[in-house]
């Protein structure tokens, strides 16, 4: 997506095909968050990783220094950044990594595995860092295995095992229980749940409920 | 504190840590130099108490400084105690069957404390300040960036080796591994290293991707700055001039100017 791997076809950021000549042009409008945060992590301390990108697109001064506070707040770790990645625990890593991409401010952020191995609490805080740069106009693209994540934050869900089996707006593939059963994918668990309902209640919904507050209504009608 | 982290040290406040950390490098390693090709045996001792001032003023807790010393030392140890027998000379003084060799003693006590000295000071020149402001003030002293990019990346990924090696001898534990002397202690051993060398090549692979995906293009930017003050100025002079010092007498006795 950004020029690191090469491969047949082609591949267009912003209407711009991705060629060798414009590689720093789409890594500086593409951020990609790896999953293993540590390959993420590599300078001595915070501050100095999360200046990294902002340095080497050319910034400096008070307009570096301000990118990388915002990205510091952003993921709650501006009382770390003197830290060494190896006295943060790994929620925070997780955190950190996003940081280190959000300070070059890119117009696309992609993210391997954003909440893989983390514990409820920095999972919660992942994901609402997430909607919140989405709702701010990033354009987010997230690879993860974990589809109760995928209901909370997700427009449109693009579903590979090698190639494209699926691409439509996250409910329509969520509904598609036998083709995430084939992946070795779980099924939401309110997905799973209402279409339980559907079968023993008799009830029908227009949409199977994907987020809380779907479900919490289709609850209220099927109590009346 | 691990084992591994040499700068666990630096928020000390000391005249020491306030140095300037370009000018304290040169300055620690000009006396370095000075005490290692000191000749005379006193003037080596003298050389010793200098480390020892310099240890003093950086304010570092001994206990762990001594704790560090003590492997270097074991190293020196052996050549303290060989020399002595095998220095020959015409000083010799028999003790039962063997001839211990004055010059032997001289020439073993003078590479011990010249190797004391020298470790010592390597503390204060290492553990004074944050080490990325260390490798940035190397930088600073025209040490090659690859260098630098070298020994910061050792530095930082030194603690992840670390953490995953144990994991790899947890996992051998709980599979009732017990180390022996025998081949296939030596065959567990080997594959379990040889699996962190490949895990550790791939792990590269896909730093170097994280880094040229952030914009690296070779060179590591660098926001720390530094500035001389009169105090640096007057803290390195007088290390450098004590490091002369040290030459001059030692001049002085070798020639037999001075006993």
């Amino acid at each position: 997506m950004n020029g690191l791997l090469r491969g047949d076809g082609t591949v267009k950021i912003l209407g711009r095909k991705v060629k060798e000549d414009n590689l720093p042009w789409v890594r500086s409008r593409v951020g990609m968050v790896f999953q293993d945060p540590d390959d993420q992590l590599f300078m001595p301390n915070l501050r100095e990783d999360v200046a990294f990108g902002p340095l080497n697109l050319g910034r400096s001064g008070p307009e570096m220094e301000r990118d990388v506070s915002w990205a510091l707040e952003a993921v709650g770790l501006e009382d770390l950044e003197g830290k060494s990645p190896h006295h943060l625990s790994f929620g925070q890593k997780k955190r950190a990594a996003l940081a280190t991409v959000l300070s070059m401010r890119p117009e696309i952020l992609v993210l391997d595995e954003p909440t893989s191995n983390l514990d409820p609490k920095s999972k919660r805080a992942v994901v609402s860092l997430i909607r919140e740069l989405c709702d701010s106009g990033t354009t987010i693209i997230t690879a993860t295995h974990d589809v109760n994540i995928v209901t909370l934050m997700a427009d449109e869900i693009l579903l590979l095992d090698k190639r494209v089996v699926g691409y439509g707006p996250a409910r329509e593939i969520l509904e598609r229980r036998e083709v995430l059963d084939s992946l070795g994918l779980e099924v939401p668990i309110l997905v799973d749940l209402f279409h339980s309902l559907r079968g023993c209640c008799g009830h029908h919904f227009h949409k199977t409920p994907i987020t809380k507050d779907e479900a919490v209504e289709g609850l209220k009608k099927i109590l009346g | 504190m691990s084992g591994f982290e040499i700068d666990g040290h630096a928020g000390i406040d000391s005249p020491i840590h306030r140095w300037d950390p370009r000018a304290k490098i040169a300055s620690i390693l000009i006396l370095i130099f000075s005490v290692v090709m000191v000749e005379s045996i006193s003037v080596a001792l003298l050389g010793l108490a200098l480390s020892v001032a310099v240890l003093l003023a950086s304010r570092l807790p001994l206990r762990d400084v001594a704790r560090r010393v003590r492997w270097p030392v074991i190293f020196l140890l052996p050549i303290f105690f060989i020399l002595p027998f095998t220095g020959g000379g015409e000083r010799t003084v028999a003790i039962s069957t063997v001839d211990l060799s004055f010059d032997g003693i001289i020439l073993g006590s003078l590479i011990l404390t010249r190797g004391v000295a020298a470790v010592i000071l390597a503390y204060p020149l290492f553990a004074t300040s944050p080490f990325n402001i260390t490798v940035q003030a190397m930088r600073g002293l025209k040490m090659p960036d690859v260098t630098a990019q070298i020994f910061l990346f050792t530095y930082r990924y030194l603690f992840l080796l670390r953490e995953e090696m144990m994991s790899i001898e947890k996992s051998l534990a709980s599979k009732s591994f017990a180390k022996k002397t025998d081949l296939r202690t030596a065959r567990v051993i080997g594959t379990a290293l040889g699996m962190l060398f490949v895990r550790s090549y791939e792990r590269s692979e896909r730093i170097y991707r994280a880094m040229v995906s952030r914009g690296y293009e070779g060179t590591l930017p660098s926001t720390v700055k530094f500035e001389m003050k009169r105090a640096d100025w007057a803290k390195s002079f007088a290390v450098a001039g004590a490091a002369l010092m040290l030459q001059i007498i030692d001049f002085a006795a070798t020639q037999g100017m001075i006993i």
